[in-house]
């Protein structure tokens, strides 16, 4: 028999726990329950049997923690104990029918971007596993609190076998796991990835479990798997206080949530099952069985945030090289704190979504997106639209994105749909098709919903949902073609009220090569949305666009007593406000505050100034100039003003070239900072901030210079918090002090393993490394990595700092100075290199 | 054995100060504010939880552990005592992310919210011990005792964690470098019951920078 008729239409009955009864038969503390299976198989058989005799349908072998990194050192195998497992099982099953599964927990250890195991190295070692027990029936992944880590699993069991596959996570009572994925999450995910059941197991009780599975329900039309434990355990004693009638009954009420496949999770035994499989058959007799019937509007989500796209939402379209020559030399540099920064100022502008595309030639672009799709998720939790035309760029990416994602995009042409489909199929997306195919964009609405009507066929014969298709009924320059715009607007309302699908348009693109582009946009957006735009690609930092869509929503009754337009009035300046500010800025009457002169500096003294023409650059000029410079730049470092400083730079850069402001005015404000830092003038709050201004100067230097280095900073150090330690509030420090003296700081966090650092060093050509180390335990690992260096012939002096360290050690691990705090560290940079 | 949750609900953020080397605090208005929204940021992130394990005491030996503390500062700190109780602690791992989102924004705020998030560990520490003696009943107790503090060494850590099943229990991992991850975690050890001779309150005796360390050098210490 199939087992997936099994679950079809009637209940299906799982098994108990396995550790909890391997210890009362007297499992020795501290072992590894999975080489019982080798040592002690008559107990594992044993406890399958009992299950079995208890009406159990399905056995879980005991291969829960057997992968190849927790049994490293055990001294087995990982094909040796999941063989025996698979074996056992099927001695005990032997005559029953019961079905045996492959068992799979969690591997032990973090994933990135919290952990150091990367997501490729864990499906890696979820495949041995997966490969060791191919014997089985069906594969179970259970026990996750980490969304990605379940990914990898799904893959690796659906990449190396056929057999069904069903996942349960691990959930708090605030309906959270421990690393914070949501129960929509997991559903929209694990769905999308097309696993045969999903649901929960243990740390809770079914009581506590009750609402969580009622939550499952909404998200998902799969069977839902529910294997509670037998309530909370007692401080104290460990007992768990939930009898098995009680049990029995609580899951009772799961069941018209659509809870299908039941078990146990720790404390329960073969008497839980008993009752278990008397309250299914009295739920069958009772007409109890339910299908789930979940939502079914288009959801994209990360572990943390799910996007539910009941009404128009903004696609940030910023993270996109195009026409950007800052953006592409960050590319070509994998500068991804730029990249990143351009996330944060469209989620701070108020983003619902992500767009990340990053072609330019020359970038080799599939491990780019790569890189930078894991950049974005180890800061954002905005889903994201992966963006590309190369399907091995978009596969990609979905492999290494957690969540559902959106993929831009497909089109009619019959290669573009072969390649993509099934793509979007298998990781579950979603996906925005384009109304054009191999005879280019068809002027007339009518044609483009044929277009899209055609797609959406394809893309449903591939299994795909109905609500993950969305159509870009595609936007064109109205400057070129002026009716074409009304042509759009058409097909995107025939799409939606024919068709029934979401829409996307980037709407940007209409106004090229009119003035006064702003009107055009915002006055079309709104019209598309009227159409029935549901997506918008855009640019939020645009705020007459937001204005737009909050106006939109208020007036189309989508805003609620416009409490979200009034929220937002109450949190950015009107358009007319900042309209007149930027024409008032541009004609140079912004009125100034009278500059307050900061103490340290000599006033300009007006009398003294020659009297050359206005724009005059003799040296005296000149000097003069920069004099003022330096003193605006100080106020506004001295008063963390971010935006001044990269407002006065700008400003600057018009006047004179980059080197000499960062020469003549950057580096004197700086030291003119650190100096008074050093009298006591000003505390280290003061000089954070200065550093944050100081890097925003930077920035826009740099976003203004063409390709090639700047060679800005006086030099470069290297500083890590050495392997073992995570004390790093000291080494933050003396990266703050040393930016301040004008150092550039290549700062690689903390538990940095000495490879890394030699890597680093002998690669950026480093002169002066400087290493911390808070522990006496990881003094060890200091010593270490001054050792590698030298012996790598790295061409670097090594200063050394913590509190553990002293003078004396230092020399003694072959340092070249020992730092007493982070003031010295300015004072050591400035003797090794000027 | 069982996990607790612990809300926070404010923080003074004298140890976050201590920890940046401001001893007198933020004069400067702007700053202040910025601390306080920092602190407002890591409390709606804080998923703080513990687990705790209460063991006979006997000869040196927790009964029934797999995880024994060797050393002999650990042995003077528990001398006497009837029960040990081994305890881990997390801020979880919103924390974390805070704390790496935080760079983009600045400097000083991943500064500020990195030392706060310290102190709020010891704070979640202290409502655990308060817990954990409110249902033992108020017996004297000695202070929290970590690895790695003396000469207990930190390669325990890992088998008091698994003891602890701290992994499936508050999400607290270790690799083997004995780095916790969250990395706002703690893990410790307290005596209780018997003829207690450990201090009640922390002190320097068995710290091996015995006041050579910058908070003794500046006339403080490193704890409350
Ligand atoms: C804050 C703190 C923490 C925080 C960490 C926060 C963080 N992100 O760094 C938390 C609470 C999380 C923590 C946890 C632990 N901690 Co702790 N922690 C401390 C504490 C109290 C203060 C450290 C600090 O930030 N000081 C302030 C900074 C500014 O000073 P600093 O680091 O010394 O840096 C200055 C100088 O040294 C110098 N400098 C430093 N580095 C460098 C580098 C260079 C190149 C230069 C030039 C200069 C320089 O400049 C700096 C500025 O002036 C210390 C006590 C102490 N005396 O240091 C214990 C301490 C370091 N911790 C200790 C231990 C054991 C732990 C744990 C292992 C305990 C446990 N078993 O759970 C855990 C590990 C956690 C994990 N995830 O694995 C022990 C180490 C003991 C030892 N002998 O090795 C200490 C010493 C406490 C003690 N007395 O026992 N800890
Ligand atoms: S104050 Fe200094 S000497 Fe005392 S325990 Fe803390 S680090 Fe050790
Ligand atoms: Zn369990
Ligand atoms: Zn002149």
């Amino acid at each position: 028999m199939d087992i997936k008729n099994l679950f079809e239409n009637e209940y299906l009955l799982l098994d108990g726990a396995m550790g909890t009864m391997l210890q009362k038969k007297g499992m020795p503390l501290g072992a590894i329950p999975e080489t019982l299976n080798v040592t002690n198989p008559d107990w594992v058989i044993d406890v399958h049997r009992q299950y079995i005799r208890e009406g159990s349908r399905v056995i879980y072998a005991n291969t829960f923690g057997a992968n190849s990194l927790k049994l490293a050192g055990s001294g087995y195998s990982v094909p040796e104990l999941v063989g025996a497992a698979i074996q056992n099982a099927r001695r005990a099953a032997e005559g029953s029918g019961a079905f045996v599964a492959l068992d799979i927990g969690p591997i032990g250890q973090l994933l990135e971007p919290t952990g150091a195991l990367t997501f490729e190295e864990a499906y890696e070692v979820f495949s041995k596993t997966v490969e060791a027990g191919r014997g089985a029936d069906l594969i179970v992944i259970e026990t996750m609190t980490d969304l990605y880590e379940a990914k990898a699993a799904v893959l690796a069991a659906k990449e190396h076998s056929d057999l069904p596959v069903f996942v349960t996570m691990t959930f708090e009572e605030n309906r959270r796991t421990f690393t914070g994925c949501s129960v929509s999450a997991m559903c929209l995910t694990l769905e999308g990835l097309g696993v045969d059941a999903l649901g929960v197991n243990c740390s809770l009780g079914p009581a506590e479990l009750l609402p969580i599975v009622e939550e499952i329900a909404r998200w998902t039309s799969l069977p839902i798997i529910v294997k509670p434990n037998a309530g909370l355990p007692d401080p104290e004693t460990n007992a768990y206080n939930v009898l098995p009638e009680e049990f029995a009954a609580v899951c009772k009420k799961m069941l018209s949530f659509g809870a299908r496949i039941l078990g146990g999770c720790c404390g329960t035994n073969p008497s839980y099952i008993g009752k278990l499989r008397e309250m299914l058959k009295e739920a069958s007799e009772e007409g109890l069985f339910q299908n789930a019937a979940p939502d079914s509007v288009l959801s994209l989500c990360t572990p943390l945030k799910t996007v539910r796209i009941s009404e128009p939402r903004v696609i940030g379209e910023r993270i996109n090289p195009t026409g950007k020559k800052r953006f592409r030399e960050a590319l070509a540099a994998e500068d991804m704190d730029y990249i990143l920064s351009q996330a944060f100022s469209q989620i701070e502008a108020g983003a619902d979504l992500l767009d990340v595309n990053v072609g330019a030639p020359g970038i080799d672009e599939a491990g780019m997106m790569v890189k930078t799709v894991k950049a974005l998720q180890s800061v954002t939790d905005l889903p994201l639209q992966i963006d590309s035309t190369k399907p091995e760029v978009l596969e990609a990416a979905l492999r290494v994105y957690n969540g559902k994602a959106l993929v831009n995009s497909v089109n009619g042409e019959e290669a573009s749909l072969r390649a993509i489909l099934p793509l979007i199929k298998k990781y579950g997306a979603a996906v925005v098709c384009l109304t054009l195919d191999e005879n280019g964009i068809p002027p007339k609405a009518e044609e483009r919903f044929a277009i899209a009507e055609k797609i959406m066929k394809r893309a449903l014969s591939f299994g795909i949902k109905k609500e993950n298709i969305l159509i870009d009924c595609l936007v064109l320059t109205v400057s070129a073609e002026q009716k074409a715009a009304m042509e759009t607007l058409k097909a995107v309302r025939m799409v939606k009220e024919k068709l029934g699908l979401k829409t996307v348009l980037g709407v940007s693109n209409i106004s090229f090569g009119l003035p006064n582009r702003l009107s055009i946009n915002t006055s079309f957006f709104t019209m598309a949305l009227y159409a029935g735009l549901d997506l918008p690609i855009m640019n939020p930092n645009v705020p007459s666009m937001m204005w737009a869509m909050k106006a939109y929503k208020a007036l189309a009754a989508i805003d609620e007593n416009s409490l979200g337009f009034i929220s937002w009035s109450r949190d950015h300046e009107p358009d007319d406000v900042i309209v007149k500010k930027l024409r008032a800025e541009l004609a140079g009457s912004v009125p100034k505050a009278p500059a307050a002169v900061p103490a340290g500096v000599p006033a300009l003294d007006i009398r003294k100034a020659p009297l050359h023409p206005a724009g005059c650059s003799c040296p005296e000029c000149a000097g003069l100039a920069d004099e003022k410079r330096v003193r605006e730049i100080l106020k506004a470092m001295e008063t963390g003003m971010k935006a001044e400083g990269r407002r006065l730079t700008a400003g600057y850069l018009k006047e004179c070239d980059s080197m000499s402001i960062i020469n003549k005015v950057l580096i004197p404000a700086l030291d003119t900072v650190g100096e008074k830092f050093e009298k006591g003038r000003i505390f280290l709050p003061q000089l954070i901030l200065a550093a944050d201004v100081a890097k925003e100067c930077f920035d826009e230097i740099k976003s203004s210079l063409s390709a090639g280095g700047t060679g800005a900073a006086k030099g470069k150090i290297l500083l890590a918090t050495v392997k073992g330690d995570i004390h790093d509030i000291g080494k933050n420090i003396v990266k703050v002090i040393l930016e301040n003296y004008g150092y550039e700081v290549l700062d690689l966090g903390r538990d940095v393993p000495p490879d890394t650092i030699v890597e680093a060093t002998l690669r950026e050509g480093i002169r002066l490394v400087g290493l911390s180390a808070l522990m006496t335990t990881t003094l060890g690992s200091m010593e270490e990595t001054i050792r590698r260096l030298r012996a790598a012939g790295a061409d670097c002096r090594i200063m050394v700092g913590g509190a553990v360290l002293t003078p004396d050690y230092a020399k003694k691990i072959g340092a070249d100075f020992y730092a007493k705090d982070a003031k010295q560290s300015a004072d050591i940079a400035k003797e090794v290199l000027g | 054995m069982n996990a607790y949750k612990v809300k926070l609900n404010s923080l003074d953020g004298r140890d976050a100060l201590r920890y940046l080397g401001l001893k007198e605090g933020l004069a400067d208005p702007a700053m202040a504010s910025l601390f306080e929204k920092c602190k407002a940021r890591l409390l709606a992130v804080i998923d703080a939880r513990y687990v705790y394990r209460v063991f006979p005491f006997a000869g040196g030996l927790l009964e029934g552990s797999a995880y024994q503390p060797r050393g002999g500062t650990i042995a003077r700190h528990l001398a006497g005592a009837e029960r040990v109780i081994l305890l881990a602690a997390t801020l979880g791992s919103g924390t974390d992310l805070l704390i790496r989102r935080s760079r983009f924004l600045g400097m000083t705020e991943t500064m500020m919210v990195d030392a706060l998030a310290s102190e709020a560990i010891e704070r979640v520490l202290d409502a655990a011990e308060a817990g954990i003696f409110s249902r033992l009943g108020p017996d004297p107790h000695t202070f929290r005792y970590s690895p790695g503090y003396g000469d207990l060494p930190l390669e325990g850590q890992k088998e008091l964690l698994e003891v602890l099943d701290a992994r499936k229990r508050i999400g607290l991992y270790v690799n083997e470098s004995m780095l916790m991850t969250p990395s706002k975690s703690v893990t410790c050890l307290i005596g209780t019951g018997g003829n207690l001779r450990g201090e009640a309150k922390k002190t320097c005796r068995d710290c091996s920078l015995d006041g050579k360390c910058s908070f003794r050098q500046n006339g403080g210490t490193c704890y409350r």
